[in-house]
């Protein structure tokens, strides 16, 4: 229910952005020497004299009953279809560059926090902060350089196979998997020194049953908070990824349609890819109810939609 | 070092003390300060001018006369590279410094009042951090059409609404403990509350996030330079020097690695530097 207030602030969020926008859209899609009284007429046709709360509410009601985000400046074709073609590819990229960067940063989490102040501990720590200081399209165009361009291994450009997706998808994962694996080990050394994995270990349980069932457990919390932040991220540069390997996703086609400031798109695209970040923070919200039996029980008591959460940002 | 030469340190020297005892803070801090003398000075440090174009040297590799190469109009790299650290550096302070003082005033008043209030302004936080920062930098960037000032515009917004969170979490923290009801009873004023008790006590998560903030700011900058919609040619920024070398990434490829080995360096120091800062303002995070 809150997430259909959320997703109705961020409409009006980029409706508001779009009314600061110089220029005016019935001489856009006329062109430049269109006559005056034709963009006159196409703005009446367009409904772009009607006040700003009618036409918001008129592209919600289009939105919700007809699932129409208007129409491309720039090919005059439906944006919603335009999207609908291209979110897939933009989703595979997102979720597998979230597995990627959830294996990465999980393993070597645990065992940074298990081994702390060991070797492996400093490495996993030093490659940590590198990756996160480097910008993920930066890292994406060496990554290129190196796998493609040099030694020829993967293909640099395009999207036909899964070979495709390699590069931008470790690219992305890497980057993301910096932030998981920072949550992890605090989180992780946080439980260690808790009593109950001595007393599991004075029962002389195997270390990998108490790492895994007593620690990871108990640790995995604000991990899942901190994956459903990371998706936001990784879906944010997908957009910009997918320009560096031009893979016709979603985030491509919105700079295109920023480069030639066709404004529905950019509408439709930004909501879009807010719908679905929500969509994987109720899911992020699913996995904690069962993660955390108190949650659970909250929900079911008397179906409370807002969850404490820990956000970083 | 004996125990009664320890209790006459004061405050600030102990500060110091736990700070240079993490090397990778202190290498930070030293990596920020050559940054930023090196912004300064950029017309004495600088071999040629920011915009000196040679098209009779188009595109030459890293020479001693051109250490970094020249670009594809002939101008150097290198000097283009400390020309740069200006526009970097002060995008990514200016655009935190805004951001932050949203944040604090809209965080002080949400955490402070808390009730209706906050409940109130979190629901429209919550509806912001649906979209990721970048994204929605991107989105006001886009709209906004692009140009520093708009890069400036869009990042700082971008920022505000995880930072507030952030900051009426520590004053909703701060605002139940006794001093503040101590200071209530003195019928201090709500402002003064706020600015006199609880901001001093805030203050070190104020300057941790500040100067992570800085970091964020550089790296988004630079993605949006990249993407075409921030700092436009000629001005020298690292992010739009690396879109401008992309086409010629296959023979040319030190036109991208240097921009980006910049602004992970630089980055990369100011996250040790807030890294080192968190840890000496509080030491029992250490480690974490």
């Amino acid at each position: 229910m809150w997430m259909i207030f959320v997703l109705l602030g961020v409409l009006f969020i980029v409706f508001v952005l779009l009314e600061f926008t110089p220029g005016d859209p019935a001489r856009q899609i006329l062109g430049a020497f269109a006559d005056e009284k034709d963009v006159a007429a196409k703005r009446i046709e367009l409904g772009l004299d009607d006040p700003f709360l009618v036409r918001f509410f008129r592209y919600v009601y289009n939105l919700v009953f007809h699932f129409d985000l208007g129409v491309s400046y720039r090919t005059k074709l439906p944006v919603m279809q335009e999207i609908a073609s291209r979110l897939p590819i933009t989703m595979t990229i997102g979720v597998l560059g979230l597995l990627v960067s959830v294996t990465i940063g999980l393993t070597t989490g645990i065992i940074s926090a298990v081994k702390q102040y060991s070797w492996l501990d400093k490495i996993c720590n030093v490659f940590a902060v590198i990756f996160y200081a480097m910008p993920n399209f930066w890292l994406a165009l060496e990554l290129s350089l190196i796998f493609a361009l040099y030694l020829k291994w993967l293909p640099p450009t395009g999207y036909k196979g899964i070979e495709y997706l390699i590069l931008p998808v470790t690219a992305l994962g890497l980057n993301g998997s910096t932030a998981i694996f920072r949550q992890t080990r605090s989180s992780m050394l946080d439980v260690i020194r808790e009593d109950y994995i001595r007393t599991a270990k004075a029962k002389g349980q195997s270390s990998i049953k108490i790492i895994l069932n007593h620690g990871l457990r108990n640790a995995l919390m604000p991990v899942v908070t901190m994956v459903g932040n990371s998706l936001g991220l990784i879906i944010a540069g997908t957009v910009v990824i997918e320009s560096i390997f031009s893979i016709p996703g979603l985030g491509n086609y919105m700079l295109q349609a920023i480069n030639s400031r066709d404004y529905p798109v950019i509408q439709g695209s930004v909501f879009v890819l807010a719908f679905m970040i929500s969509i994987f923070n109720l899911l992020t919200d699913i996995v904690y109810s069962f993660l955390d039996p108190q949650i659970k029980s909250q929900y079911q008591s008397n179906g409370i939609s807002r969850k404490r959460r820990v956000r970083t940002e | 070092m004996n125990k009664s030469n320890n209790k006459r340190k004061s405050h600030f020297r102990l500060f110091v003390q736990r700070f240079s005892r993490n090397k990778l803070a202190v290498f930070g801090l030293i990596f920020i300060v050559i940054i930023i003398l090196a912004a300064l000075l950029a017309p004495y440090i600088a071999p040629y001018g920011y915009d000196d174009q040679d098209v009779s040297r188009r595109l030459t590799k890293p020479n001693s006369e051109h250490w970094f190469g020249t670009d594809d109009l002939g101008r150097d790299v290198f000097s283009r590279m400390i020309y740069g650290a200006r526009v970097s550096l002060s995008i990514g302070i200016s655009t935190t410094t805004i951001s932050m003082f949203t944040a604090l005033i809209i965080g002080m008043i949400s955490g402070y009042y808390g009730g209706k209030v906050d409940n109130i302004i979190m629901r429209i936080v919550d509806i912001f951090l649906a979209i990721p920062s970048i994204l929605l930098s991107i989105a006001i960037a886009a709209t906004l059409g692009g140009g520093i000032v708009s890069m400036l515009i869009a990042i700082s917004l971008g920022a505000v609404p995880g930072v507030s969170r952030l900051i009426r979490a520590q004053v909703m923290a701060e605002s139940h403990k006794e001093y503040i009801e101590a200071a209530k009873v003195t019928r201090a004023s709500d402002l003064r509350i706020m600015f006199k008790y609880i901001f001093p006590n805030i203050l070190s998560v104020f300057i941790v996030t500040f100067t992570m903030g800085v970091a964020g700011g550089i790296l988004n900058a630079s993605m949006l330079s990249f993407i075409g919609l921030g700092a436009q040619a000629p001005i020298p920024e690292w992010g739009a020097m690396l879109s401008g070398g992309r086409q010629y990434i296959r023979d040319y490829p030190y036109l991208v690695t240097y921009p980006g080995i910049m602004i992970s360096i630089t980055v990369f120091s100011i996250n040790m530097f807030g890294d080192g800062l968190r840890d000496a303002f509080d030491p029992k995070l250490k480690g974490r």
